[in-house]
């Protein structure tokens, strides 16, 4: 799952090659890499990719901080 | 005392005139206006200032003075619009929409729809909730405070509670609110997103694109036109705007923008309308009132 993740965020999110690699613990928020935009079209992927549905209530920064956090998020959800 | 003024006038003035036959409301609210304008050396100093700066001379001096005492008329009458609506929909009569085919054209395409407009006029406040008193599903996207800048006047405030009553909901712009928007026009539910929030150049943030705006260039959020593209969901232009007896309203909601190009030129063509809406009734366009928009533009109309 963190490497599905990665991929994605790496190939379709990160604009600034300077950024790459990602780690799973990288900060996603601080540096840029997501915002409400680009979160937009994670979620989408998300949602699509691991069949789940992430609320309105679960798109915070603690679950999409790092990669570490939305696979927490993804566990969770799919263990339900 | 001004806020003393401002507290008085939306808490009690404001939803006892609005009882009162329009001319005599709105003659109230423009009279009302009208003394803001004298009152409020600073503020009206602030408008005329940035009229000039951004307009240059394709406004004269008279002009000006003239769009700033409409300025505080705008402001004064819309109170009044919302605490009617809500009264029996006392509004309607009042209000003409053209386009509205427009929207239902877009709903029916089942991709729910993105009501584009600005600061300006009552859009804000009124034009929504109308439209939502009309059976439309329509979510907001705005910063707390609504029409009232101020949030604990914003309880008091009878108005911007009420403003409130007919909209789905309210959407904040945070992390995570293209989501909220993206799926809320999967639900095929309407949209209205604002698009003229103007950041001080030398903080924007790095979302914002440099555009032509206004005889000069300014940094906007094309968010809108990448949430378009990324749900299919059509962009219509939307302003509201008052007749020269202020009393009446013409809601005006455009065709779809078009959508062939990428982000930046689409969004383009939001901002064209936005500027033409600004040009056609300048007293309309609240930002004439911000102590800081000389910092919002690269450049104006003097430095071309």
């Amino acid at each position: 799952m963190e490497w599905t993740i990665n991929t994605y965020i790496s190939n379709d999110l990160v604009t600034n090659p300077e950024l790459l690699p990602i780690k799973n613990d990288t900060n996603l928020l601080d540096t840029g890499i997501l915002d409400s935009l680009s979160m937009l079209r994670l979620v989408f992927f998300l949602e699509e990719r691991f069949r789940v549905k992430i609320g309105a209530e679960e798109l915070i920064p603690d679950n999409f901080a790092t990669i570490d956090d939305i696979c927490d998020l993804i566990h969770i959800k799919t263990r339900k | 005392m001004l806020a003393l003024e401002e507290v008085i006038y939306s808490t009690i003035i404001v939803p006892l005139i609005a009882f009162l036959p329009a001319f005599m409301a709105y003659g109230i609210a423009c009279f009302r206006g009208d003394l803001l304008y004298h009152w409020d050396s600073a503020k009206r100093e602030v408008i005329i200032q940035n009229l000039e700066f951004v307009l240059g001379t394709q406004l004269s001096s008279k002009v000006r003075i003239r769009v700033a005492r409409d300025y505080f008329r705008v402001l004064s009458c819309e109170g009044i619009d919302i605490v009617r609506l809500r009264l029996n929909g006392k509004a309607n009569a009042f209000v003409e929409i053209r386009g509205l085919e427009n929207l239902k054209e877009a709903l029916a395409k089942g991709r729910g729809a993105i009501l584009c407009g600005a600061h300006f006029g009552a859009l804000v406040s009124f034009t929504c909730s109308f439209l939502g008193a009309r059976g439309f599903p329509i979510t907001l996207m705005r910063r707390n405070g609504g029409i009232v800048r101020n949030a604990w006047l914003t309880h008091l405030n009878i108005a911007s509670r009420l403003a409130d009553h007919y909209l789905k909901g309210i959407v904040q712009p945070k992390l995570g609110s293209a989501v909220q928007v993206a799926k809320i026009l999967q639900q095929n539910e309407v949209i209205a997103i604002i698009i003229d929030t103007l950041p001080i150049v030398r903080s924007h943030p790095s979302q914002a694109v440099l555009v032509d705006f206004l005889n000069g260039k300014a940094y906007l959020f094309p968010g809108v036109t990448t949430i378009a593209k990324f749900t299919g969901a059509p962009i219509l232009m939307n302003f509201a705007r008052r007749s020269p007896d202020w009393r009446h309203q013409v809601i005006e909601i455009s065709p779809p923008i078009m959508m062939d190009g990428d982000t930046r030129t689409i969004f383009a063509r939001c901002v064209t309308a936005v500027d033409a809406a600004i040009r056609r009734d300048p007293s309309h366009w609240r930002p004439w009132g911000r102590a800081d928009l000389k910092d919002t533009f690269v450049n104006s109309f003097y430095t071309q």
